[in-house]
Order: C-alpha cells, then sequence, then structure tokens
C-alpha cells in the first residue's frame, strides 16, 4: 500500500510538470460532467419524475455513480489502460519486481486531471442530499458510506476484468467498455424502472443494483429494514470471479509470452 | 555443482501461434476456425554458469535469446525442463526469487519518464524494500562506479542514451541482486558511451563478484567484457566455450589482397593458397597461420609488380556471420 501511494505522488509529479495540458483536461473533465447533470435536470423538466423518484433522489444516484467512476478513472486508470501495458511490454517489468502484479499495474498510471469532475460530484451529491428529507442517523451515515465503498468496488472489478481481457487479446476492448460505460449509465437511475431480466442482471451479475437500490431504499426512508443497508458489502463478492479472471490471466501470459 | 549460481537444463519451450494465410477469404476462415502451429522456441537447453562469471549469449534474432532470459527472470513458464537459479524455481516464488535478480531491457526503460533518475531509485528502495542504511551505501557505490552524480538529479527524459543506460544499471542494481541480466545494453550508443559503460559493467563485475548474462548483437561488448560465449540458433546450444577458441577455428589465416600491373602470369608461393585472381588483382590467404609473412611478400614482388596491397584480419563480426552461415541459423 505503501508503495502504491508513492508512486501515485510521482506520478501526480509527473503530471504537474505539464501544467497547461493539466488543467486543459481538468476544465475539460469538469464541462462534461456540467453537461449530463444539466441533461438529467431537462430530463425532469419533461417528466416531473421517474417511477416513485424525484429528481434529487435520482440527482443523488447520478452524482454517485459519476464519484465513483471518477474517483475509479483517477486511482485505476493502470488497469483501464491496461492494454498499453501489455503491448509495449511494460508487464514483462511488473513480473520482475518483487510486488503484487495487480497493484503495481494499478500503479501504471493515475490521472490526477478527473479531480474536476470529482469536485463537482461531490456537490450534486450534496445539493441532492440537502433537497432530500432524510433522517439522518450515525448509522444512516454508515450506509451512505458503505453505498460508495460498494460501488467502486464494482468498478473495481470491472476494471479488473477490462483488464484481465487484454491477456488474450488487445483488441475487441469495446466489449469491455459495455460493462463500464453501460452500467454507469443504467446505475444512474434506480433499477426498479428496468425490465424484470434487467434488474436481475445488474443485481446478481453485475451488482450495481446492491449499491444504487436497496440501500437507497433504506437511506431515503422508503422501507424501515435496516438490513436494506447492509447489502453494499456484498459486492466485495463480485471481486471474487474478477481476481480469479485476473490471475488465470497472468497464468495464460506465462505461458505464451505475448 | 555447489558455485555454480546458475543451473539450467533440458530446458524447452513451445509457442503455439495461429497460422493464416493472406487473403479476405482466410482472414474469414480463421475467424471462425484457427488453425495453430507449434514452434519450438527452445530445444532441450542446458548449461551452468558460476558465481562472479560473465556470460556472453549470442545468437541471431529469433533464435531463442530472449526467451531464455525471460525463462529465467520468471517472466515465462518453460515447457519442459528444469532451472535452478541461486536455489530457486524462477517461476514459482517469484516474489522471493526476483529480490535476488537485476534486468536491464537496453529497448525499454524502467525509469519514469519525466522525474529525475534519483526519484525513480527512491521509489525502488521502497518497491524492493530496501532498509535506508543499505540503499544509501549501495546508491554511494554506484554513483561512483557509474558516474551517476552529475546527471541523476536530470529529468530522465532530458538524459542522453548513454547517460540513461548508466541510470537503467544503477536502478537494476540498487537492491544488489547476485546476478544481473543485462539485454542488449550497448544498442543505439554511440562509441565514446559504449566504451565507458563497459568499463563501468567490467568494474562492478570485479568489485562484487556480480554474475553477468548479458546478450547482444555488438562482438565488441562480448571481446572487452567475457571470453565465455553460449551460442544459440534455432532454440538450440550450438556452442559453449572460448571465444578465443571459436575465432582460432573458424578464422581465415591472414588474408592478402594484392593489385599490380598486367600479367597473365599465374602467381604461386608454397603454402599460401590463391583465392582469385584476375590479370590485374588477386587474393591470397595463408595456409598457416605463423607463416614468415616477409617471406611471402618477398616471393610475391618476384612474380608480380605491385602496385597496392593491403592485409587483412577476419574481425569478430566476421568470425559470427561465417559461423553463423555455416552452422545454417
Amino acid at each position: 500500500m505503501k508503495v502504491y501511494l508513492k508512486t501515485i505522488l510521482m506520478l501526480i509529479k509527473m503530471q504537474l510538470e505539464y501544467r497547461k495540458a493539466f488543467i486543459i483536461s481538468v476544465i475539460g473533465s469538469f464541462l462534461i460532467t456540467f453537461l449530463l447533470t444539466i441533461s438529467v435536470y431537462f430530463l425532469f423538466e419533461e417528466f416531473n419524475q421517474i417511477g416513485d423518484w424525484t429528481f434529487y433522489e435520482v440527482a443523488f444516484l447520478f452524482g454517485m455513480v459519476f464519484l465513483n467512476f471518477s474517483l475509479s478513472e483517477m486511482f485505476l486508470r493502470g488497469l483501464d489502460h491496461f492494454d498499453n501495458v501489455i503491448k509495449n511490454g511494460e508487464f514483462d517489468r511488473i513480473l520482475i519486481r518483487p510486488q503484487n502484479a495487480l497493484l503495481q499495474s494499478t500503479c501504471m498510471e493515475f490521472d490526477f486531471s478527473k479531480i474536476g469532475r470529482t469536485v463537482q460530484c461531490i456537490c450534486v451529491i450534496v445539493i441532492a442530499l440537502l433537497n432530500i428529507n432524510i433522517d439522518w442517523n450515525l448509522f444512516r451515515v454508515l450506509v451512505f458510506v458503505l453505498m460508495n465503498l460498494g460501488c467502486f468496488i464494482i468498478f473495481l472489478g470491472i476494471f479488473i476484468l477490462k483488464a484481465s481481457f487484454c491477456f488474450w487479446t488487445v483488441d475487441g476492448l469495446e466489449f469491455m467498455n459495455i460493462l463500464a460505460e453501460g452500467g454507469k449509465k443504467v446505475a444512474q437511475y434506480p433499477i426498479d424502472i428496468y425490465a424484470k431480466w434487467f434488474r436481475i442482471f445488474f443485481t446478481f451479475i453485475v451488482p450495481f443494483g446492491l449499491v444504487n437500490y436497496y440501500p437507497v431504499l433504506y437511506l431515503f426512508g422508503k422501507v424501515d429494514n435496516f438490513y436494506y443497508g447492509f447489502i453494499p458489502i456484498f459486492t466485495v463478492i463480485f471481486l471474487i470471479p474478477c481476481i480469479c479472471v485476473w490471475k488465470i490471466g497472468v497464468k495464460h501470459y506465462e505461458s505464451t509470452g505475448s | 555443482m555447489e558455485d555454480n549460481i546458475i543451473h539450467v537444463k533440458n530446458i524447452s519451450k513451445q509457442f503455439k501461434i495461429s497460422k493464416r494465410e493472406a487473403g479476405m477469404k482466410n482472414a474469414i476462415k480463421s475467424f471462425f476456425k484457427r488453425e495453430y502451429k507449434i514452434i519450438n522456441a527452445l530445444d532441450d537447453i542446458s548449461f551452468d554458469i558460476k558465481q562472479g562469471e560473465i556470460v556472453g549469449y549470442i545468437g541471431p534474432n529469433g533464435a531463442g535469446k530472449s526467451t531464455t532470459i525471460k525463462i529465467m527472470c520468471g517472466i515465462l513458464v518453460p515447457t519442459s525442463g528444469e532451472c535452478q537459479i541461486d536455489g530457486y524455481v524462477p517461476w514459482k516464488d517469484r516474489k522471493k526469487y526476483v529480490k535476488n535478480i537485476g534486468v536491464v531491457f537496453g529497448q525499454r526503460s524502467q525509469l519514469w519518464w519525466d522525474v529525475p533518475p534519483i526519484d525513480s531509485f527512491e521509489l525502488l528502495k521502497d518497491i524492493y524494500d530496501i532498509p535506508s542504511e543499505e540503499y544509501e551505501k549501495k546508491l554511494k557505490e554506484l554513483s561512483e562506479s557509474l558516474d551517476l552524480d552529475e546527471i541523476k538529479n536530470i529529468p530522465t527524459r532530458q538524459l542522453s542514451l548513454g547517460q540513461r543506460m548508466r541510470c537503467e544499471i544503477a536502478a537494476a542494481l540498487l537492491h544488489n541482486p547476485k546476478i544481473l541480466f543485462l539485454d542488449e545494453p550497448t544498442i543505439g550508443l554511440d562509441a565514446v558511451s559504449k566504451l565507458s559503460l563497459r568499463k563501468c559493467i567490467k568494474r562492478i563485475n570485479e568489485t562484487t563478484n556480480l554474475t553477468i548474462i548479458l546478450t547482444t548483437h555488438d562482438m565488441q561488448d562480448i571481446e572487452a567484457l567475457t571470453n565465455r560465449i553460449i551460442l544459440i540458433g534455432k532454440g538450440k546450444i550450438l556452442y559453449d566455450g572460448s571465444l578465443e577458441q571459436i575465432k582460432n577455428k573458424y578464422k581465415d589465416k591472414m588474408r592478402i589482397n594484392v593489385k599490380f600491373k598486367y600479367t597473365d602470369k599465374k602467381i604461386k608461393i608454397k603454402d599460401v593458397k590463391i583465392l582469385e585472381q584476375t590479370e590485374e588483382s588477386a587474393s591470397l590467404v595463408l595456409k598457416h597461420k605463423d607463416e614468415n609473412m616477409a617471406d611471402i611478400l618477398n616471393e610475391l614482388t618476384n612474380q608480380v609488380e605491385i602496385v597496392d596491397l593491403s592485409i587483412e584480419e577476419m574481425s569478430t563480426d566476421d568470425v559470427i556471420a561465417k559461423l553463423y552461415k555455416e552452422l545454417k541459423i
């Protein structure tokens, strides 16, 4: 962990070397999310509400999903761009260092410019929460934190899957983007607005429902059962198959050297 | 056996590659049904290397040099065979094993591009978990032997290739490994940088008893650094022994090129072979190495009227090229 933090500090140092590029990309990432937020707003102008959900409630989900997506793009950039690591042979270098290969791959890149988007998402969440009537207590704060952790873990899993895929082929990664981008789009809205098979997929396969639906019901006081608040913990299970695929990928790499 | 730090026995490595013929039709066909071809990258490789030895590992492109190095670094797992390096099997126990080796890939940098090498060194200190005291000592030692003091604070991207290569070697040695793999360290360097790099490598080997495996296409590297070469071609070891011996075996004895005034008389000298002769020039080769050159030249001047004359000795590059040709690799 210490190595991870130090590497990230080093990468930040490197990005700051290129000041103009850095400022432009911060502004760019801020603007893109801003437009998206506006688009959600206009959607509600039109429909007033989606299912049983008000604008601020959906804005909250939107903020949370985008926040964790931004954070994972920032901290897990190395996995996101893992095809480069494979293509230019950097993975050999990773294998001859006495540290965990997955951790090192994550450290390969760090995109600090996503800070623009991150800050904006935090603003959206704060504004949304101020406008939703929530009966705050310590437990609900914990639920809020768990939801965010769970959301980050799902993106982590998807990014690990996407990276593992590169051990077999560096083409056709678009398929993996469906999971990340599509999941992100889907998860902006509560999953009860979707068809049933869709809901099952996003609860048991790619478990966005575990963070943006069940705990939210409890947080917003739509259900009283506080077990709902613990549900985000189960996202950890999603990591197990992802890490297995990664391990198989590394084995495959070691026997082909491609 | 005890003083052999590297023990490689009967290593083979096969790759499965998909084969495809040119053309759209075949491209579509191979999309649905791939045909694979098995190639033997390494075929029954065995050798032993002693602690403190420098070994030149040579062979033409595609002979299996990198595959061998990758297996010895634990990056690849061989299809069969055994390999013991400093008591470890490289591809098992990877994390413990790699603390004992340093690797420099000449074509790839291990330094972080936009920061000075010293920052990279600091990070490597954490990656290899080197105690501060040992790190400081080693860094000082390497700074002296590789002359780093002036360059270690300049961003890596601004260093010349030669300067960067010195930093690469330092980065590979910080954790005090017992074995150093150098994969084409002098590639792309100018003559002066090459010389100074060789001197540095030699010095480190002498002072620390470091075992070095060197792959290169530059025979001067080999001549300057080592006397033992392992020659590999098409996945097989073809020669393992001293460079001197191979040179003596394959070297043409002295070769004399001579130009002379027009004559149709055939040159005839005892113990000298005439390779070719035209009406104005000839190439001669001495049959024995210890022939007296003066006598031969004397004889030659008696027979023809010399205009120009040169004597050449085959370079090591020529010897190796001839060797490759002869072995058909």
